[in-house]
């Protein structure tokens, strides 16, 4: 028997039919499986009849043999041609099948005889035969036959929109092709051309090929297959290589080789198997390598790129390192990855590459695809998009964002949360469809990027909601201790430009007539303060429009809407986006704050939803200002009356003071020349003279509020004995006290402590309260004067017997010009005013308490430092 | 002719049939969770569409609601005298949306209802005309006969009419051979269309044909008739495959011992009718064609709203051109009572079996009419199709909702009952109206009824048409009991009446709708001329 002659079509008819079984067993309803068994069967049949050929002993015995080949290779022809046409969806025509299939039954009835081969004949590889007349016509109807099925393959791989499904008709053009070449060879080598016979081997390969394509990938990727393919044959060739080279060199050189020991054998073929596998990968390495042409690297780095950055929470980091490696691995035109924002109300872009700059993508969380990609969590194509039932609900807009894109994969990033992000790539720059194998790689990294990635975006979330707590406290800080605007104004914006992008920002307020001032530009380059401080003391800047219903207005992108004219203003300084806030407060509208940048969609619903609260810390910022402003006019208002009205007592004083001094001296005189008692000359001579003496008291009183409200007065601060001063104001008052038939009761304890005072001034405070109690006291009616000393002061105490003061009132009775309610006999009202003033230049207090029987003014001087003091 | 605004769909170039099923029929196999989930993300898009219009502003208000559940509280019901105004001098400014095409149809009154087909509404309207093609000639799921260069026999109004736009716009996403061709159809009348169509379909064949049911069993009623006498024209059988199959179909006829048939002469591998009547002819189309027709469910404002799939039984909706909404039958009685009365809606995930609604529907893609009335009875036959897997709710078209008639508050006859009994009765007529009258102050159906022969005994008539009715309606049924009376009146009109109406019409240039009078409620004048002309 020869090997290379007889045994190949023996392993050619045992693969086929293995082959054709697996292939059935795999999908037995399967129409297209169904042919392609056939197709495999007959090829056995073919080989195994070659065999019988081969290994026929004489010529005579082969002949019926070869006439059998001849038999079932029309059947090779036309089950491969029914395969071709289910194979590529071909709208065939039945009749044709079912003439070619008809033709089978014509062959069988001819081969037997002479008309297809006459007879058998020796060749220099073995048996050959001698063709018959029918021949060429045979030949041509049956490679004919594959020939027009190759035509079908060749149409079905132009008409093909899919890269995979091209692939698929290449290969089996391929393995069409390999059969016709070892076919042609035959030929050649039956009609005595010194060549052997490929037909079988290329056969063989051709159905290796396919059907191991069909079983192992569903659909063919002939990359992977020869890659693989090709690495197992380079392992196979170096084991067995290296396992027959040794016993080759053992043989050569040791005695006896071919008797090797059982134990040897064993012990080389574990070694093998031992280092089988690394041997495999190192194979597959280079493979890979020669297939992948310097991918191969950037392939890893994909594959590992989650181990490496599980640890790192720099979202940027990671999401721009997934995609440049993805867009490098995977040699496509753009990738992107969508996280959700901060609301999680829409996936956005948190790194992309190789897209335009117009290129905006944003996907609703309520968008059809996403909830296709949460159901299915598994990728889906652009073209899939088109025809997936589910996915007709996508907008037109997204449809025309994913045009926009030429997206071809969404990849969806799942957790046990569910999708947690999407990776979009764009088509492959060789414009082939994505492999199988580059699709499960796809799906394992973003399987284990999506929890790495959500983690990071909670984080970054996490911190940036720290940072505005941080902010908005220390805006809230600076609102509550600063209430100069621009100091204000100035911190909120150094603030913000550490958080977000600004190039401009500014104010405008409403002014009180509730119209927006001055119609300029308001914005200004943060170089500045953007601010303008008119005389006004207002804000000058754009009267932007005033929308009650919104809480803020956002420009995202100036170039690429028509706005209001105002906007041409904008876009030539150089923004692209723009975002006014009203701020408002519980009066209204205070005004607008507005921020801009010259990059467009600079501000996202996150941003804004921070720069409403700021804004709201700035409303109360204007509105504190404001109220400080006011109050601070209105008090300065106030004290400008007070020293008018002071300046005019004192001229007024300086005034009167002469003529009252010479009626002083007059009224003196004439009361000496007048008594009172005399005459009814000397009744009224008295009673001028008290009349202008109570003038002149009048007139000292206002004097010394005047000089109390614009000087400090000097005070002759002494050690004063309580108790005589009060024995002397008691004189001084008697007389006061006799003409209303009161009387003084003094109180003083014997051990009462020195006050450090000036004894003129207590004397004035004294005679004050004396009087006023005489004046408000019933005649008839009893006043005290008391004092004594605790806790380092002296207090002195005059009581009276008149009505009592109510408590709003003994608030309101120490002020200037107050004049009581109790009906008084006239008097400025300055004369309470006056003993406080007097009494807190001592560094005491006055007040009063009132009960029943009357009213208790009392004052405190402080004791003098070495005395003890006594509590009474 | 309208220029293109459809892109070529290649699948059918390449004819990949398992992406063109999916793609097309694949909404036979949505559950009904992901229907309705379709059915609110199209709404809400169109919700936002509508609300920056100014015909969405005057029907929703100026806030765009924002749910569906708003929606339905918020936007009320329309009928199209609220867009006539708008819609009547084709007013594009107003729309959500700018349309490519108008369609129209005739309203009961006569005046032109026009609706605006936006591209996308166009390009699903295309999408289904095709999935009712691929789904008439399938007999199992996923099989697709369809390709492009079919030959189509389309027996149906022409553009403008939505039934000619869906011949236009389906040819635009697969160009096919249309018989006749397009443009010359759109200058035919009706009649020469038909006959034309059949003429140069003896040469060319027929792999498809759209057809209202009745012409498709009229015209199979004629070959049978034809058949007996040969009468085919000399010119037609001069071409080759015209004289074969002709020849053909003779043979096969006088072997079979029967007149020949349409289906001896075209191997036609799907029908698709729409209208009420198909139900009533599917057996008598079955017999002259050869194949069950698929009955579709479509409207000039809506497009397809349903169609059924392979096994030609129950209508299933399609989700993706109109929201829908079902009054149930007792909230519409109440609504018919007091037009001001706004009756509730349930939505498809709510129906239920055996229960007739009034369908309202909304547009999506930017169309016009929202919550909108069309005044159409359906019925739900069943909440899932157990026999093809299809797990959405069936349905049935009962009748217009206008058009009932009812007796004593027993019986409510709807066209299709009363058209369902005058068939079962065997007797062959050409045309009939119905009416609700009072005779010695009860009420009675006046059945106006002409016949196509003459020497009929009338009371047998009328006794076999009570009989029927009383075996189709158990309201009619119940009233005879109850009563005891006969509650059908039936008049015999002249043989040619009809005719002679239409013909009257037409002279009069009214529109392909008025050139015979309704069915049900015919108004007093109309039912006069007839009479008269009898």
């Amino acid at each position: 028997m020869d090997l290379l002659y007889d045994i190949p079509p023996l392993i050619g008819f045992g693969l086929s039919i293995i082959l054709a079984a697996l292939v059935l067993r795999q999908r037995p309803r399967s129409r297209l499986h169904q042919v392609f068994s056939l197709f495999l069967i007959s090829l056995g049949l073919w080989a195994f009849t070659i065999f019988g050929m081969r290994v026929s002993p004489t010529l005579e015995q082969a002949l019926p043999w070869e006439k059998a080949i001849f038999v079932v290779l029309p059947l090779v022809s036309v089950s491969f041609y029914h395969f071709v046409t289910l194979f590529t969806r071909s709208r065939g025509k039945g009749w044709r099948l079912l003439l070619a299939y008809s033709s089978l039954v014509l062959v069988a009835a001819i081969a037997p005889t002479d008309l297809l081969v006459i007879r058998m004949r020796e060749m220099w590889y073995g048996h050959g035969f001698i063709p018959g007349p029918l021949l060429p016509v045979y030949m041509l109807v049956y490679y004919g036959i594959v020939i027009i099925a190759l035509l079908h393959v060749a149409k079905a791989y132009r008409l093909s929109e899919s890269s995979l499904e091209r692939t698929r008709y290449l290969y089996v053009a391929i393995g069409v092709t390999f059969t016709l070449v070892g076919i042609f060879v035959d030929v050649l080598a039956a009609g005595g051309v010194r060549i052997y016979p490929m037909g079988i081997p290329s056969n063989i390969l051709f159905s290796l090929l396919c059907t191991y394509a069909i079983l192992k990938y569903h659909l063919l990727d002939i990359r992977v297959v020869v890659r693989k393919g090709t690495a197992y044959v380079l392992v196979s060739t170096l084991a067995i290589g290296l396992y027959l080279g040794l016993v080759f060199v053992t043989y050569l050189f040791v005695t006896h080789a071919w008797s090797l020991p059982f134990w040897f054998n064993v012990a080389f073929i574990l070694f093998i198997a031992i280092g089988l596998q690394p041997t495999l990968r190192w194979a597959q390495g280079i493979v890979d390598r020669w297939f992948y042409r310097g991918r191969q690297d950037y392939l890893y780095a994909l594959e590992s790129l989650s181990d490496e950055t599980k640890a790192i929470v720099d979202l940027e980091y990671i999401a721009q390192s997934l995609v440049s490696t993805t867009a490098v691995a995977m040699q496509c035109k753009s990738v992107s990855v969508l996280l959700p924002d901060a609301e999680e109300k829409s996936f956005v872009p948190v790194a992309s590459q190789g897209l335009s700059q117009d290129s905006s993508i944003h996907i609703d969380q309520n968008s059809a695809l996403i909830w296709w990609l949460s159901q299915r969590e598994d990728m889906v194509t652009r073209q899939e998009i088109d025809i997936t039932p589910q996915l007709q609900a996508l907008t037109a807009r997204e449809r025309a964002m994913l045009d926009k894109l030429e997206a071809e994969l969404f990849v969806p990033m799942m957790t046990r949360e569910g999708l947690r992000g999407i990776m979009i790539l764009g088509r492959k720059l060789s414009e082939q469809d994505y492999s199988l194998e580059e699709g499960r790689m796809l799906r394992v990294v973003a399987r284990q990027m999506a929890a790495t990635l959500d983690n990071a975006r909670l984080y970054e979330l996490q911190m940036r909601r720290y940072q505005e707590q941080v902010l908005l406290s220390k805006l809230g800080m600076t609102v509550s201790s600063e209430l100069d605007l621009e100091k204000v104004y100035s911190h909120f914006i150094d603030e913000l430009k550490q958080v977000l992008t600004i190039d401009f920002a500014g104010i405008n307020l409403v002014n009180r007539g509730d119209e927006f001032s001055v119609d300029t530009v308001v914005l200004s380059p943060l170089s500045g303060r953007g601010l303008v401080w008119d005389a006004t003391g207002e804000f000058s800047g754009a009267g932007a429009t005033e929308d009650s219903s919104q809480t803020f207005h956002y420009l995202p992108d100036l170039s690429r809407g028509v706005g209001f004219q105002r906007d041409e203003q904008f876009r030539r300084v150089g923004i692209s986006s723009l975002l006014r806030l009203p701020l408002r407060s519980e009066g209204g509208l205070l005004g607008n704050f507005l921020l801009a940048s010259r990059e467009p969609d600079a501000y996202s619903a996150d941003d804004i939803r921070l720069l409403q609260q700021v804004a709201t810390q700035l409303a109360i910022a204007i509105d504190k200002s404001r109220l400080y402003e006011s109050e601070r006019q209105a008090r300065l208002e106030l004290e400008k009356q007070d020293r008018e009205r002071t300046e005019f007592i004192n001229s007024l004083i300086h005034e009167i003071k002469t003529p009252i001094t010479a009626m002083l001296a007059s009224s003196e005189l004439l009361r000496e020349e007048l008594p009172a008692d005399a005459s009814s000359l000397g009744e009224l001579a008295e009673n001028l003279d008290i009349s202008v003496n109570n003038l002149n008291r009048r007139v000292s009183e206002l004097t010394d509020f005047v000089k109390l409200r614009r000087v400090e007065p000097v005070l002759n601060m002494q050690s004063v004995n309580v108790e005589q001063v009060v024995k002397s104001v008691a004189s001084q008052v008697a007389g006061l006290l006799q003409s209303r038939n009161q009387t003084l009761n003094l109180e003083l304890p014997p051990s009462l402590a020195p006050a450090q005072a000036d004894p003129d001034r207590v004397v004035q405070v004294l005679l004050n309260l004396l009087t006023n109690a005489s004046k408000f006291s019933q005649p008839d009616t009893k006043i005290w004067l008391r004092a004594h000393s605790v806790n380092g002061e002296v207090v002195l105490e005059v009581h009276d017997s008149g009505l009592p003061i109510g408590a709003e009132e003994a608030k309101q009775v120490f002020n200037a010009y107050y004049r009581g309610k109790r009906g008084g006999v006239g008097g400025l009202g300055l004369g309470l005013f006056i003993c406080k003033k007097l009494v807190q230049l001592h560094g005491g207090r006055i007040w009063v308490e009132t009960n029943k029987s009357g009213n208790s003014f009392k004052f405190s001087l402080p004791a003098t430092s070495n005395s003890g003091g006594e509590t009474t | 002719m309208i220029d293109n605004i459809l892109k070529k769909d290649e699948l059918f170039t390449v004819w990949n049939r398992e992406r063109i099923w999916k793609k097309y029929c694949g909404f036979l196999a949505l559950s009904l969770d992901e229907f309705m989930v379709i059915q609110r993300l199209l709404l809400m898009e169109q919700v936002e569409m509508a609300v920056n219009s100014e015909l969405g502003r005057k029907i929703m208000g100026e806030q765009a609601p924002k749910t569906v559940e708003d929606f339905r509280q918020v936007v009320p019901f329309t009928t199209y005298e609220d867009y006539e105004p708008y819609l009547s001098d084709k007013n594009e400014d107003v729309l959500p949306e700018k349309p490519a095409i108008w369609a129209h149809t005739s309203g009961r009154t006569g005046l032109l209802k026009w609706a605006p087909y936006t591209v996308d509404r166009a390009g699903r309207l295309a999408d289904d005309t095709l999935a009712a093609f691929v789904l008439s000639s399938a007999t199992r799921e996923g099989e697709v006969h369809l390709h492009e260069g079919v030959r189509v026999v389309l027996n149906l109004p022409p553009v403008p009419y939505v039934t000619g736009l869906m011949g236009l716009v389906a040819g635009q996403r697969m160009p096919y051979r249309a018989i006749p061709p397009l443009e010359e159809a759109a200058k035919m009348e009706f009649e020469e269309r038909i006959r034309q169509g059949f003429r140069i379909a003896l040469n060319s064949g027929i792999d498809y044909a759209a057809s209202i049911a009745v012409v498709l069993a009229k015209v199979g009623e004629g070959f049978g008739q034809m058949g007996r006498n040969t009468k085919f024209s000399f010119s037609v059988l001069l071409h080759p495959l015209a004289l074969f199959r002709v020849s053909k179909a003779m043979l096969k006829s006088k072997l079979l011992k029967r007149p020949m048939l349409p289906r001896d002469i075209w191997h036609v591998k799907g029908l698709v009718c729409g209208g009420t009547d198909t139900a009533i002819y599917r057996d008598e189309i079955n017999y002259y064609w050869g194949v069950q027709p698929l009955d579709v469910y479509v409207s000039t404002e809506t497009g397809f709203i349903a169609m059924q799939s392979w096994t030609k039984k129950g209508m299933t909706f399609i989700p993706y051109s109109n929201f829908y909404e079902f009054i149930p039958e007792d909230e519409w009685l109440k609504s018919r009572e007091d037009p001001d009365y706004q009756p509730s809606t349930v939505l498809l995930d709510e129906v239920e079996e055996g229960r007739t609604y009034e369908i309202v529907i909304t547009n999506f893609h930017g169309g016009a009419f929202l919550r909108y009335r069309i005044g159409d009875l359906i019925k739900i036959i069943a909440l899932k199709d157990k026999e093809t897997g299809v797990n959405l709710p069936q349905m049935v078209f009962q009748s217009r909702a206008d058009d009932v008639i009812d007796i004593a508050g027993f019986a409510r006859l709807d066209e299709k009952t009363v058209w369902q009994a005058v068939q079962n009765t065997g007797y062959p007529y050409v045309d009939w109206s119905a009416r609700k009258e009072y005779e010695q102050e009860k009420p009675v159906l006046h059945l106006y009824l002409e016949l196509s022969r003459d020497s009929v005994d009338k009371d047998e008539l009328r006794r076999s048409i009570d009989q029927q009715l009383i075996a189709l309606d158990s309201g009619y049924a119940d009233l005879r009991r109850m009563t005891g009376a006969e509650p059908l009146v039936v008049t015999l009109l002249e043989r040619g009446s009809f005719q002679r109406y239409l013909e009257l019409k037409r002279a009069a240039g009214f529109d392909l709708a008025h050139l015979k009078p309704p069915h049900m409620n015919p108004p007093d004048h109309i039912l006069d001329e007839l009479l008269h002309l009898s």
